[in-house]
């Protein structure tokens, strides 16, 4: 037997800092690692003391105007399915000094893009572009981890950092300012996550007009969704659908469940936070 | 950090939701400072900050009408801030980091030092920072410096409570050992037998 109780971790010394440790945890910490708990303690206080500057009004200034303004310039596209899939990149995007993509160099790109998708759909290299109902073309974000879904999408692909690759916004703004797109199905409206649920349970829901949507806010999602289902596969579908108004991104990932075969695992999430709307298992 | 009356955040989301200009302008300025200071935390630097913070305002603006009220605005706003400064680290390359050696083995100050010694705490706090997993960084900064607690870190970061603490844990504890506060590292209690 063991009388002595497991040794205090960091995690429970973060606790006691954080007042979610009960009295006898807390003595023990005083008693046992004072000297860890100091230095938790003081790491904590250092980085709650160190002041960020505030930006300057001025700055502020144009921050929120280029916000507003961006906004009001959102044409909200993603309703109409009749957009090109290949988007180019948006000159007016936030200001990012020094990393801005020349006009030249992104007219040069889309033109080499639609020379090299044209001599793919001559070849037929490809074949059927259904292969996971997502089709249309995409603009790598630059980042590795888009791969998978360019390979899922069965896209043509651009020669990475033509276009996107430097400083073309990845993050759900910019990516809505006007960078590369990827054509997904569109399920249609819904009134609330239980009919999506529903029209998801065995199949993949009715719609199946592409809806070109950034590739870097579909990244990011899926991303997230990933790491919080610890999901190592990329998705074999990816969908866009309207709950109660409300934009959201489908996934479909292959699922290893209890006891024999392969399932899915469908995840359904906000556009604008990635927050969960409907995760289950098929 | 002051947080804003989420009664007057109800009233003016629910203005600019109809249009208001003038009211989604005031929501902007309201929490362009806890934006900014998330996304100056996170990214570890001014020119990212500011990239960040402009990126997540604009996500505001056109996320708005969306926004369904079922969070706390300023909890939908940390993590529109967390997603751009995540996105500005993936995306960001590599780049020379200012030489920070003429700071080592300065113990940070506690509010009130003189300004030299702030700026010192500032640049080794930054490095400290640095030095985390991006995910760590963000869920220290929520709790630390936003002041979040950990249902809420666990809305924005959209991960399970139990992850939270943890990330929190290793993320203070690698911030600790980074700044030099661990006197003697055998008295660790996690190395007790």
């Amino acid at each position: 037997m063991n009388d002595h109780p497991p040794p205090l971790s960091d995690d429970d010394l973060s606790a006691v800092l954080d007042g979610l440790a009960d009295e006898a945890l807390v003595a023990r910490a005083r008693a046992e690692a004072a000297t860890r708990l100091a230095a938790l303690a003081t790491a904590q206080s250092a980085l709650a003391a160190t002041t960020v500057e505030p930006l300057a009004d001025d700055v502020v200034d144009r921050l929120v105007t280029t916000a507003l303004d961006a906004g009001s310039e959102a044409a909200e596209p993603l309703d109409t399915p009749d957009l090109p899939s290949i988007t180019p990149v948006h000159p007016s995007a936030p200001a990012r000094s020094g990393r801005r993509v020349p006009t030249w160099l992104v007219a040069a790109a889309v033109v080499v893009m639609m020379a090299v998708g044209v001599a793919l759909i001559g070849t037929d290299r490809h074949g059927s572009t259904a292969k996971f109902e997502t089709v249309g073309a995409s603009i790598n974000a630059n980042d590795p981890a888009t791969e998978a879904d360019d390979r899922t999408a069965e896209a043509t692909s651009a020669p990475d950092g033509a276009v996107a690759g430097q400083g073309a916004p990845a993050s759900t703004a910019a990516a809505e300012a006007g960078s590369a797109t990827i054509a997904v199905s569109d399920l249609g409206a819904f009134e609330d996550a239980a009919a999506l649920r529903l029209a998801l349970r065995t199949g993949f829901g009715p719609g199946t007009a592409a809806t070109p949507l950034p590739s870097a806010a579909l990244d990011r999602c899926r991303q997230q969704v990933q790491v919080s289902l610890s999901l190592p596969a990329a998705p074999t579908r990816t969908g866009r659908a309207t709950v109660a108004g409300r934009e959201v991104f489908v996934y479909v990932f292959p699922y290893t469940a209890a006891g024999p075969g392969v399932s899915e695992l469908v995840a359904g999430v906000g556009r604008d936070a990635c927050d969960p709307v409907v995760t289950f298992q098929r | 950090m002051t947080m804003t009356d989420p009664i007057d955040d109800a009233d003016l989301v629910a203005q600019a939701k109809q249009g208001d200009r003038a009211a989604l302008d005031r929501l902007l300025r309201l929490h362009q400072p806890r934006v900014h200071l998330v996304c100056r935390r996170i990214t570890g630097n001014d020119a990212d900050a500011l990239d960040a913070t402009q990126e997540a305002l604009i996500a505001i603006v056109r996320g708005l009408p969306r926004f369904d009220g079922r969070s706390r605005f300023s909890t939908w706003a940390y993590r529109i801030a967390t997603n751009a400064c995540l996105d500005e680290l993936r995306r960001r390359r590599r780049r020379p980091e200012p030489g920070l050696d003429d700071y080592r083995g300065v113990e940070p100050v506690q509010p009130g030092g003189s300004p030299e010694e702030v700026v010192v705490a500032r640049v080794l706090v930054d490095e400290a920072l640095a030095a985390l997993a991006p995910d760590f960084r963000a869920a220290v900064v929520l709790r630390d410096v936003c002041e979040l607690d950990y249902a809420e870190i666990a809305e924005v970061l959209n991960i399970p409570a139990g992850t939270v603490r943890s990330r929190i844990a290793r993320g203070r504890a690698q911030l600790a050992d980074h700044l030099g506060n661990q006197n003697d590292p055998s008295r660790r209690p996690t190395t007790a037998p």
